[in-house]
C-alpha cells in the first residue's frame, strides 16, 4: 500500500495500460521514469520581444551599481566581463535594483527578480541610425535607405535578413508539431520604416526576397486567429465533408497547375506563385493538424476591448497606455497557457509617462537638455512597471502542475532602439525575464563591455566597446534550441550580418568578432 | 547609379535631421571623415546639386524631363491586388451574383468581419520612398491575408449557396423545378460567374474542374456550390493579376499585348479599384476594348465615374501622406501645447478634418481642369471644419457651389494646414522642408548621420525656431543638406505657427512650463534652392510657390509618383523614360491633372507586359 500510495495518477494510468485505452502519445505512454521527468520538464520554450521606442537611455540610470558586479572572468585576452547578483532595494513601498528599474514592492518582488537579467555591452557595431531591423537582427531597415552612410551602404549590400524571431517560427526545432500560429506581432507604433520582423517570401524553400511580415495591432484580430482557427462560419450545410475534398488542397492543386504549366508566364511570376504556393501549404498544414487549444490551465476569454486605440507616441497618457498593455499582456498569457502561439512581438512606443513637447526630438535628442534625462528615466521606468512587470507577473505561472512557470520556459527579452546617445546604438540595453527553459543564469547583472579598452570615443563618449549585437542575437536563438545550421551563414559568425562599421573598426577583439556565434559562457546557466 | 554618379559625393554627405522639429550634427563625427571622397558620414557645405549636375534625368529626383530612349520597360512580376481592390472585388461579385440588392447587401453585411480582417497594406520601404511608398506597393505575401482569405472565400461560397439565393444567383432553371436541366445550369453559373471571378472566358477544361470540385450529385448542394465559389476566390486568377498577354510587340517576343480580359481587368482595377463592370466587360468579351476608339471610350467612361475620382483621391492622400498627420490625443495634457494653442486646441478628429481639407483641394484641380502646378497657386478651399475654418479665417464651405477663397498669404498646398500643423508646440521647418523635398520636388536626401542633434541641448532656447535651427545646422557637416535642400523651403511659411494660424511675431515657449520665455520676429525670406543653381531669394510662401512653379520640377514629381503608384513598382526612370514624359507633359499642361491621369492609362506600357 505505501508503494501504490506513492503513485501519481500518471503511473496508475500507465499501469493500466495507455495503449489499451487507445490514446494517443500520452504521458501514460512514457516509463516510469519518462513519466517523472516529464512531471518536472518544463513548458515550450517561448519568446517575447518588447522594445522601446528610439531609447536613449541616460547613461547608469537603466543599469545597477557597479558594486554589484562582484565577479569577473577573461572571455578573451584582453577582453574581461564582469557580472553579479542583482540587488533588490526596498524603500518604503518602492522596490527597485535600478533608478529606471523600479516599481512598488509588491510588483517587483525578490522573485521576478530572481529570474531576471540586466545586461550592459551589446553594441551594433556600426552606424545605423534610426532603425526598426536591428532589433531582432534586419539591420537593413533603418532610416538611410538605399543611400546614407558607407556603413549603411555595407549593410544595404547584404539586404534585408530574417529576423531572429521568424527564424524561430519556421524551425522545425522550435515547433517540432504543428502550431495555431506561428506568432503574432503587434502592430503599434513603430520608428520608420515599420514593423520588425522580416522573413524569406518563400516559407518553403527559406529563400527568395525578404520582406516585412505584416503585423496588426489589434488584439481582437490575434485573438480570434489565435483561438477561432479558421473554421468558416456558419458552416455550409450539404454534402458531407468526408465525401468532398478539403478546399485548400484543391485551391494548392490550381496554384501549382499554373505555375508549372505551359501558359506564358515571366520568371518573377513563377517566383511570385511559389510564394503563394508556400502560404497555402502552410494553411493546409495549419488546417490539417493545428491542435484544438485546450489544456487544464486553458479558457481563453476575449476581452471585450481591443488594444488597438489611435495612439500616438507619448502621447502623454499613461494610464490609457496602460490599459492597452493590460489587453495584450491577457492575450500573450492566454496564448501561452494554450500554447496557441510560442512567439510575440510586441513594440511598446506608449505613453508611460504624461511629457510636455515633443518626446523625439526635444528629448532623446537632447540627452543633456535640462530635465531631459529625467523625462527619459522616468518613460523607460514607466514602460517597465506598466508593461514589462505586468507581463512577467502574468508569465509567472505554474504549468504543468510542478514549480515551474511558463516564464521559466520563456525568455522575455526588452531592448532599445539606441544606447545612451540618440542615433547610436552602442550599449543597448538588454534587459530579460525568464530563464528559457533553464539555458540563462538570471537573477544576474551582466556587464559585457571591455572597460580596458578605450572609450568609443567619436561614437558614445564614456561608453567602452562590448561584445556585438549579432552574438546576443545568435545566443538568443541558442537559448531557443535553434540549431546554428538554421541559422549561420558560412564564414560569418554571430547572427545575419558580421560587419564592424568604420567608426568602431579596431574597438573589437577579433575574437569578439569572430567567434560571435557563440554563446557568452557566463550567461549559462 | 546615374544619380550617384553624378552627384555620388555630395549627396552621400547630405545630412538631415530628420523627424525634428529642432536637431542638427555637429561637424565631424571621425576623425577621417573630412578626408573621405565617398561615401563619408561628414559632409561639408558643398552644394548638394554638385558641380556638374544636370537638371533633367537624375535618378531618384531633380528631374525636369525624362528622356524616351529605345529600351523596354522592365520585366512584370505578377502583382497582387491591393487590400481595397480585393475589398471592392468581392462586394460587387456579391451584387453582381445576387441580384436582389437587399439579398446582396444582407449577402455582404455577413462577410464584412472576414473583408475588414484582411490586413491592411502597409507602405513597404523602397530606396526613394525611404520611410515607405505607396500601398499598392505593399506585394509582400503575408500568411494573415491568406488566411483570412480562406475564410472568406468559405463564407462567401456559403452565402451565395444559401437556398434563398439560389435562384437569384444560378438563375431559373435552378428554381423551375426541372431537374433535366439542373446540369446545365450548374454549368452555365460556373461559366457566367466563373468569368467575373477569375475575369476571363473560362475554357471547357477550366469548367469541368470547377464541376469535379463541387463533387456532389446534386447540382444544388450548398456545400458543393460553396466550394465551387470559394475555389474561384482563392484562384490567381482572382487574388492577382495573372496575365499572358498576346501578340508579340513590335517583333519582340518579350513584349506583349495583354489581351482583352487583361485589359479591362487593368484599366478597372487601376480606375475603379475593383472588377470591371458589366459595359467594360462586354467591351472586353466582344474585343471593342482593344480598338483605339473602342479603349479610349471606356477609359473615359471610366475616368467620368466617381470611382475613378475615389481613386486618384487615394492616391492623393498617399502622396501627401496624411496617414501620418499627428492623431492629437493627449495634447490637452501637454502644458506648451496648450498654451500655443489657447482656444484653438484641437480635438481627436482634427487630423482627419485635415486630411479631406487637403483631399478636397487636390481633387477640386483634377475636376477643374488644373494643372499640377495649380496645386501650389490655388486658393479655393472646401474646409468643412469649423475648427479649422477658424484657423483660416474663413467661413465653412457650405457643401455645394462656389469655394471659399483662402487669404492671399496662404496659397496652394504649402499654405494647408495638413502641412503647417506640427502636432507640436513648435513650427517644424526641416519636417515642412523634407516634405516639399522629397514630396513635390522628388529629389533624394540622405539620413542625417549618427551624431545629428549632438548639441541641440546647448541652443539658447529663447530663440525662434528659425535662428534655432540655423545655429543647430550652420556646422559644414549638416550645411550640405540643410542649406541648400531643406531649411530655406520650410522657413518660407514661418509666417505660420504651429496650428497654420498666420502669424506676424513668433511666441517662444519653455516646453515644461508652456511660460512666454521670449518673442520674435518672423522671418520668411529664404533661398529655398529649388533647382540647382537658382539663389534667387524669396520673401515667402507665394515666392517660394512661383519658384517652385517656375521651376517644372512639380510636374515631374507627380509623374513619378503617378506612375509609381499605377504600376506598384517603383519607376525606372531610363526604362520608364517614355511612360514618365508622356506622363509629365500631361501633368504640366493646361487640364493637367486629370490629363496626366489619363496619360498613364493611354500609354503604351500599361496595355503592355514585357516577359523575360
Amino acid at each position: 500500500m505505501t508503494k501504490n500510495a506513492s503513485f501519481s495518477r500518471r503511473k496508475l494510468l500507465h499501469g493500466a495500460g495507455g495503449v489499451a485505452l487507445g490514446l494517443p502519445l500520452l504521458p501514460s505512454l512514457l516509463s516510469l521514469k519518462e513519466a517523472d521527468a516529464a512531471v518536472a520538464a518544463p513548458g515550450p520554450k517561448r519568446f517575447v520581444f518588447v522594445s522601446h521606442l528610439y531609447g536613449t537611455t541616460p547613461r547608469n540610470t537603466i543599469y545597477p551599481g557597479a558594486s554589484v558586479l562582484t565577479e569577473s572572468a577573461v572571455l578573451y585576452p584582453g577582453h574581461s566581463v564582469s557580472w553579479g547578483k542583482l540587488q533588490r532595494s526596498v524603500s518604503g513601498t518602492n522596490a527597485s535594483v535600478a533608478p529606471a528599474l523600479a516599481a512598488p514592492s509588491s510588483l517587483l518582488t525578490d522573485r521576478l527578480v530572481s529570474k531576471m537579467n540586466v545586461m550592459r555591452g551589446w553594441d551594433i557595431p556600426f552606424d545605423i541610425n534610426h532603425h526598426s531591423g536591428g532589433h531582432l537582427g534586419n539591420y537593413a531597415a533603418n532610416n538611410q535607405g538605399g543611400g546614407g552612410s558607407a556603413d549603411n551602404q555595407v549593410i544595404q549590400s547584404f539586404g534585408n535578413q530574417p529576423t531572429i524571431d521568424q527564424i524561430m517560427a519556421y524551425s522545425s526545432a522550435f515547433y517540432p508539431s504543428a502550431v495555431r500560429e506561428r506568432f503574432f506581432i503587434d502592430g503599434g507604433i513603430y520608428v520608420p520604416p515599420g514593423p520588425y520582423s522580416f522573413y524569406y517570401q518563400n516559407i518553403q524553400t527559406k529563400s527568395g526576397p525578404v520582406s516585412r511580415v505584416a503585423a496588426n495591432k489589434s488584439t481582437s484580430y490575434w485573438f480570434d486567429k489565435l483561438f477561432t482557427g479558421t473554421t468558416p462560419k456558419p458552416s455550409t450545410p450539404g454534402s458531407p465533408a468526408s465525401t468532398r475534398k478539403p478546399l485548400v488542397d484543391v485551391v494548392l492543386e490550381d496554384y501549382k497547375a499554373l505555375r508549372n504549366g505551359n501558359r506564358r508566364l515571366s520568371a518573377g511570376d513563377k517566383t511570385r506563385l511559389d510564394e503563394f504556393i508556400g502560404r497555402l501549404s502552410e494553411l493546409q498544414k495549419k488546417i490539417q493538424a493545428a491542435p484544438a487549444v485546450t489544456s487544464a490551465n486553458c479558457s481563453p476569454k476575449k476581452n471585450a476591448k481591443d488594444a488597438s486605440g489611435a495612439f500616438q507616441e507619448y502621447e502623454g497618457d499613461p494610464t490609457r497606455a496602460q490599459q492597452k498593455y493590460a489587453i495584450w499582456i491577457e492575450l500573450i498569457a492566454a496564448a501561452f497557457a494554450c500554447d496557441a502561439t510560442r512567439i510575440v512581438v510586441l513594440p511598446a512606443g506608449e505613453p508611460f509617462l504624461q511629457i510636455n513637447g515633443d518626446y523625439h526630438n526635444d528629448y532623446t535628442h537632447q540627452p543633456g537638455a535640462p530635465g531631459a534625462a529625467d523625462v527619459l528615466t522616468k518613460t523607460n521606468q514607466g514602460q517597465f512597471e506598466r508593461c514589462i512587470l505586468p507581463l512577467a507577473t502574468a508569465l509567472d505561472v505554474s504549468e504543468g502542475g510542478g514549480t515551474n512557470t511558463v516564464l521559466d520556459s520563456s525568455l522575455v527579452m526588452w531592448s532599445h532602439e539606441h544606447g545612451a546617445e540618440p542615433h547610436y546604438a552602442v550599449s543597448i540595453p538588454i534587459i530579460t525575464f525568464g530563464s528559457a527553459g533553464g539555458f540563462f543564469k538570471t537573477g544576474q547583472y551582466f556587464d559585457f563591455r571591455r572597460k580596458a579598452n578605450d572609450a568609443l570615443t567619436g561614437v558614445s563618449a564614456q561608453e567602452f566597446s562590448g561584445l556585438t549585437h549579432q552574438r546576443w542575437l545568435a545566443t538568443v536563438l541558442q537559448s531557443m534550441g535553434v540549431p546554428k545550421n538554421e541559422w549561420e551563414k558560412p564564414g560569418r559568425p554571430g547572427y545575419g550580418i558580421n560587419f564592424v562599421g568604420d567608426l568602431f573598426k579596431g574597438r573589437y577583439l577579433p575574437d569578439v568578432v569572430n567567434k560571435a556565434s557563440e554563446v557568452p559562457p557566463m550567461l549559462r546557466a | 547609379m546615374k544619380f550617384q554618379a553624378k552627384f555620388g559625393r555630395v549627396w552621400l554627405l547630405c545630412i538631415l535631421f530628420l523627424a525634428s522639429g529642432v536637431g542638427a550634427c555637429t561637424g565631424q563625427i571621425h576623425p577621417d571623415a573630412a578626408n573621405q571622397d565617398e561615401g563619408g558620414s561628414g559632409g561639408n557645405s558643398e552644394n548638394p546639386f554638385g558641380p556638374g549636375g544636370s537638371s533633367t534625368g537624375s535618378q531618384g529626383g531633380n528631374a525636369v524631363s525624362f528622356a524616351c530612349g529605345q529600351s523596354s520597360p522592365p520585366p512584370a512580376v505578377l502583382k497582387k491586388l491591393t487590400t481595397r481592390q480585393l475589398r471592392n472585388s468581392v462586394r460587387d461579385l456579391l451584387r453582381l451574383a445576387i441580384k436582389n440588392e437587399a439579398a446582396a447587401n444582407t449577402a455582404i453585411k455577413a462577410i464584412a468581419p472576414d473583408l475588414d480582417s484582411i490586413p491592411k497594406d502597409l507602405r513597404p520601404p523602397t530606396p526613394i520612398d525611404v520611410h515607405g511608398s505607396f500601398t499598392r506597393l505593399d506585394q509582400a505575401t503575408q500568411q494573415g491575408q491568406i488566411d483570412v482569405l480562406y475564410g472568406l472565400a468559405r463564407n462567401l461560397g456559403a452565402e451565395l449557396a444559401r437556398p434563398e439565393n439560389r435562384g437569384s444567383v444560378m438563375g431559373a432553371c435552378a428554381t423551375d423545378g426541372d431537374a433535366k436541366n439542373d446540369s446545365a445550369c450548374l454549368d452555365a453559373f460556373i461559366t457566367s460567374f466563373g468569368e467575373r471571378v477569375l475575369r476571363h472566358s473560362l475554357s471547357a477544361e477550366e469548367v469541368a474542374r470547377f464541376r469535379t470540385i463541387h463533387a456532389a450529385t446534386d447540382p444544388f448542394d450548398p456545400a458543393g456550390v460553396a466550394d465551387v465559389v470559394g475555389a474561384m476566390i482563392l484562384s490567381p486568377y482572382f487574388l492577382a493579376f495573372v496575365e499572358h498577354g498576346t501578340d508579340p510587340v513590335g517583333g519582340d517576343n518579350n513584349i506583349r499585348q495583354l489581351s482583352a480580359f487583361e485589359l479591362a481587368s487593368a484599366l478597372s482595377l487601376h480606375l475603379w479599384e475593383t472588377i470591371p463592370d458589366n459595359e467594360l466587360w462586354a467591351a472586353a468579351k466582344s474585343g471593342q476594348i482593344l480598338t483605339t476608339a473602342g479603349y479610349a471610350q471606356q477609359v473615359d467612361r471610366l475616368l467620368g465615374d466617381a470611382r475613378a475620382q475615389q481613386t486618384f483621391d487615394l492616391f492623393t492622400y498617399e502622396w501627401l501622406r496624411l496617414d501620418e498627420l499627428p492623431t492629437f490625443n493627449g495634447l490637452d495634457k501637454n502644458v506648451a501645447f496648450k498654451t500655443m494653442a489657447g482656444g484653438d486646441l484641437p480635438s481627436s478628429s482634427y487630423a482627419e478634418a485635415l486630411a479631406t481639407d487637403a483631399v478636397d483641394v487636390v481633387s477640386d484641380v483634377f475636376r477643374n481642369g488644373g494643372s499640377a502646378t495649380d496645386l501650389l497657386t490655388t486658393r479655393r478651399s472646401f474646409v468643412k471644419d469649423a475648427a479649422l475654418a477658424k484657423i483660416y479665417g474663413t467661413s465653412t464651405w457650405g457643401g455645394s457651389g462656389e469655394p471659399v477663397m483662402l487669404p492671399e498669404n496662404r496659397i496652394g498646398l504649402l499654405g494647408l494646414a495638413f502641412h503647417l500643423t506640427s502636432g507640436t508646440p513648435k513650427t517644424r521647418p526641416i519636417v515642412k522642408g523634407v516634405f516639399i523635398r522629397r514630396e513635390l520636388l522628388c529629389d533624394v536626401i540622405a539620413a542625417p548621420p549618427a551624431n545629428a542633434g549632438d548639441g541641440a541641448d546647448k541652443v539658447d532656447k529663447t530663440l525662434s525656431i528659425r535662428q534655432q535651427i540655423e545655429t543647430l545646422t550652420s556646422p559644414p557637416a549638416c550645411a550640405g543638406c540643410h542649406k541648400f535642400l531643406i531649411n530655406g523651403l520650410g522657413f518660407a511659411t514661418e509666417n505660420f505657427d504651429a496650428l497654420a494660424r498666420s502669424r506676424s511675431n513668433e511666441v517662444v515657449l519653455d516646453l515644461e512650463t508652456g511660460k512666454t520665455l521670449a518673442t520674435t520676429a518672423i522671418d520668411t525670406r529664404a533661398t529655398p534652392y529649388v533647382v540647382e543653381d537658382e539663389t534667387d531669394e524669396v520673401a515667402g510662401l507665394p515666392q517660394l510657390a512661383e519658384a517652385m512653379a517656375a521651376s517644372g520640377k512639380v510636374p515631374a514629381c507627380l509623374a513619378r509618383k503617378a506612375l509609381r503608384f499605377t504600376l506598384a513598382r517603383p519607376e525606372d526612370e531610363e526604362r520608364d523614360g517614355c511612360a514618365l514624359e508622356s506622363i509629365r507633359t500631361a501633368f504640366a499642361s493646361s487640364g493637367g491633372l486629370r490629363k496626366g491621369w489619363r496619360a498613364i492609362v493611354m500609354n503604351p506600357e500599361f496595355r503592355q507586359r514585357v516577359f523575360q
